[in-house]
């Protein structure tokens, strides 16, 4: 039964999902005896009973084919928008896509009830507020959520953290795949930059991870391409991200100084990001953050990641996200 | 002055072991220099073993560490409002890392012997904050935040406080509202305050009348002076001159294992439940007695 539903369910996740006709012809392929098969956990069971080793679609849940057009959210989505705001949140034009897996898609590296409150809450809200917050700004109707980042700083706090909230986690979700769903390495002209640039891929974890506990507070973690092409790694604070002008990289640390491991430059083109909000680790790991930073390279989604790099970021393009 | 007094006071006291079960001030007296307070919890014994012999060293030498004071109840005591859970990582993993990493980063230099409200206010460095000001801010904000609240706590302050809580925001209902409201917007880590922004002649006169009625400027206008303020990340509103009366920590890791992403539920519950107005009247009686209004004195 358990064999059964490991053989079926990702093959049905997969064709539902729709760009994973890509993994299903390349399971062959990087799937080697040493890598274990996505294994549904048994609490999959809670969200609808498991019948002929089938987990059923839950209800309702229409999902997006890429990361670049995201599909709209349905009614009723559980929401945590804050005081004031009503349970559905802020209707407009910028849309809460869904997670390109089910909640519990990444357990036991990121647990099912962070992914809950970090998407259905969390990133709902970013969704919900800025969506209030461009209501009185006439001169931003119209631009798809890439093109707000630019003036997000010059267009107030309350633009500058929903959007970059909003933007921020709806590419997060997509350098995230379950485990053994996607290459667990970079390949291509990825690998080669990254070999180029900061030794070997081993070594650009230690880095990363290094950059990841010198953040002091809340923000993210950015692998990206700087102005001469070659790869830098750089932090933001809170909700900015790269694209933001005005924005100010690597200096929100504990020492004072610039954080420990980043490249120094003042501009990337980011196409890999961590989130460092203690949001993101805190119900599972606490105050251990070290140990989540080391094992969310479990679920890194390096097909996804050598395709923004390839696609986007090595042609000095930012990554395109509709609404 | 008399911080500075009350600072050689408790390091000379910290010597010996009688000096924690004596002393009858704060948790943070002149410095946290490892001077304990706070009725016989099992926390605090269990401190008080670990220091006497921390203490009984330090007879010979002069002590150069902070230390990590214990809130002024058990860990388990704010149930259901604040969990054990939570107290066990935010008081014994954060609180206590910043603690550590400020030890580590004074050790062999002239901070050692500053006291902790000295190495706050230096190493602000008028906002460009040296690498010690992240450790020594977080170190003073958790301690005045574990003595803003107490057990079977909420309710309303009352008194002066409440006089000028009804005169500076039109009424406590008001004030809660702000308060909740620069928490909400503290985005991102931070803190929340309710503060006395002094106006040094207001005070100074205001104490002179020893009248409670409304100072007024010289058109004639109420001076306000209690505001609510927020910060980020590690900054205190010590360093720009405020006296803090109040304090809540937003940062995620002080809500996140009971309220998630609620953060307005953890603000209600924090004002409702768990404030120590007992504690936030004897610092305004503390400020009104006190000539310089930027050496804050801790009580409890």
């Amino acid at each position: 039964m358990a064999a059964l539903a490991a053989a079926v369910v990702p093959l049905r996740l997969a064709a539902g999902l729709g760009l994973c006709s890509r993994l299903l012809s390349r399971r062959g392929s990087f799937l080697g005896s040493d890598v274990t098969p996505f294994m549904p956990p048994t609490s999959l069971a809670k969200n609808g009973s498991v019948r002929n080793g089938v987990v059923p679609r839950r209800p309702g849940r229409r999902v997006h084919t890429t990361a670049l057009a995201a599909a709209a959210a349905g009614p009723g989505r559980e929401t945590e928008t804050g005081a004031g705001a009503t349970s559905s949140g802020t209707a407009g034009p910028y849309k809460l896509p869904d997670l390109p897996y089910d909640y519990n898609a990444l357990e036991p590296f990121i647990d099912t009830a962070t992914m809950r409150a970090h998407h259905d809450g969390h990133h709902a809200t970013y969704v919900s507020k800025l969506n209030e917050a461009i209501q009185d700004k006439g001169h931003l109707t119209g631009a798809t959520l890439h093109q707000l980042q630019k003036a997000a700083i010059k267009s107030g706090a309350a633009v500058r953290n929903n959007a970059g909230g909003h933007y921020n986690h709806s590419l997060f979700w997509t350098y995230m795949a379950p485990r053994g769903m996607a290459a667990r390495e970079p390949s291509g002209k990825l690998k080669d930059a990254i070999g180029e640039t900061f030794g070997s891929f081993e070594k650009f974890q230690t880095l990363f991870n290094g950059a990841c506990a010198g953040v002091f507070g809340s923000g993210w973690v950015w692998l990206g391409v700087a102005e001469d092409g070659r790869l830098s790694i750089e932090t933001t604070a809170n909700q900015d991200n790269p694209l933001m002008e005005g924005v100010v990289l690597s200096k929100n640390t504990a020492s004072g100084d610039r954080v420990a491991h980043t490249g120094g430059r003042s501009s990337i083109i980011p196409f890999m990001g961590q989130d460092v909000w203690e949001h993101a680790y805190y119900l599972k790991y606490q105050n251990k953050k070290v140990e989540y930073f080391s094992a969310w390279w479990n679920v890194l989604n390096w097909d996804k990641i050598c395709e923004y790099y390839e696609k986007y970021a090595a042609k000095g393009q930012y990554i395109p996200v509709e609404m | 002055m008399a911080a500075m007094a009350a600072t050689s006071a408790a390091s000379l006291a910290v010597s010996t072991p009688a000096g924690f079960l004596s002393s009858s001030s704060s948790v943070l007296d002149g410095g946290q220099r490892g001077a304990g307070a706070g009725a016989g919890t099992a926390v605090i014994v269990q401190q008080q073993r670990r220091s006497r012999h921390v203490a009984l060293r330090a007879v010979a030498s002069p002590r150069a560490e902070f230390e990590l004071p214990p809130p002024p109840y058990e860990l388990d005591a704010l149930e259901p409002h604040m969990s054990k859970n939570t107290l066990e990582f935010h008081w014994g993993k954060h609180h206590r890392a910043y603690v550590d990493n400020l030890n580590k980063q004074i050790a062999g230099t002239e901070e050692e012997r500053y006291s902790l409200e000295e190495v706050v206010l230096k190493s602000y460095n008028n906002g460009t904050p040296t690498p010690l000001f992240n450790n020594a801010g977080q170190i003073w904000n958790h301690t005045f935040f574990w003595e803003s609240m107490k057990p079977a706590g909420g309710g309303a302050p009352k008194g002066k406080l409440l006089q000028l809580i009804n005169r500076d925001f039109g009424s406590f209902d008001e004030f809660k509202t702000q308060f909740k409201a620069a928490g909400a917007t503290q985005f991102g880590s931070g803190w929340a305050w309710l503060v006395i922004k002094p106006s040094l002649e207001e005070w100074i006169a205001q104490r002179q009348t020893g009248s409670d009625e409304p100072v007024k400027d010289k058109d004639g206008n109420i001076a306000k002076s209690l505001a609510v303020v927020k910060t980020p990340n590690a900054v205190t509103p010590v360093v720009w001159g405020d006296v803090p009366l109040l304090t809540m920590d937003v940062w995620e890791h002080a809500y996140y294992l009971d309220y998630q992403n609620r953060r307005p539920a953890y603000m209600d519950v924090f004002l409702d439940q768990l404030v120590n107005w007992d504690a936030v009247e004897a610092r305004l009686e503390a400020a009104l007695s006190t000539v310089n209004l930027t050496q804050q004195t801790f009580t409890s």
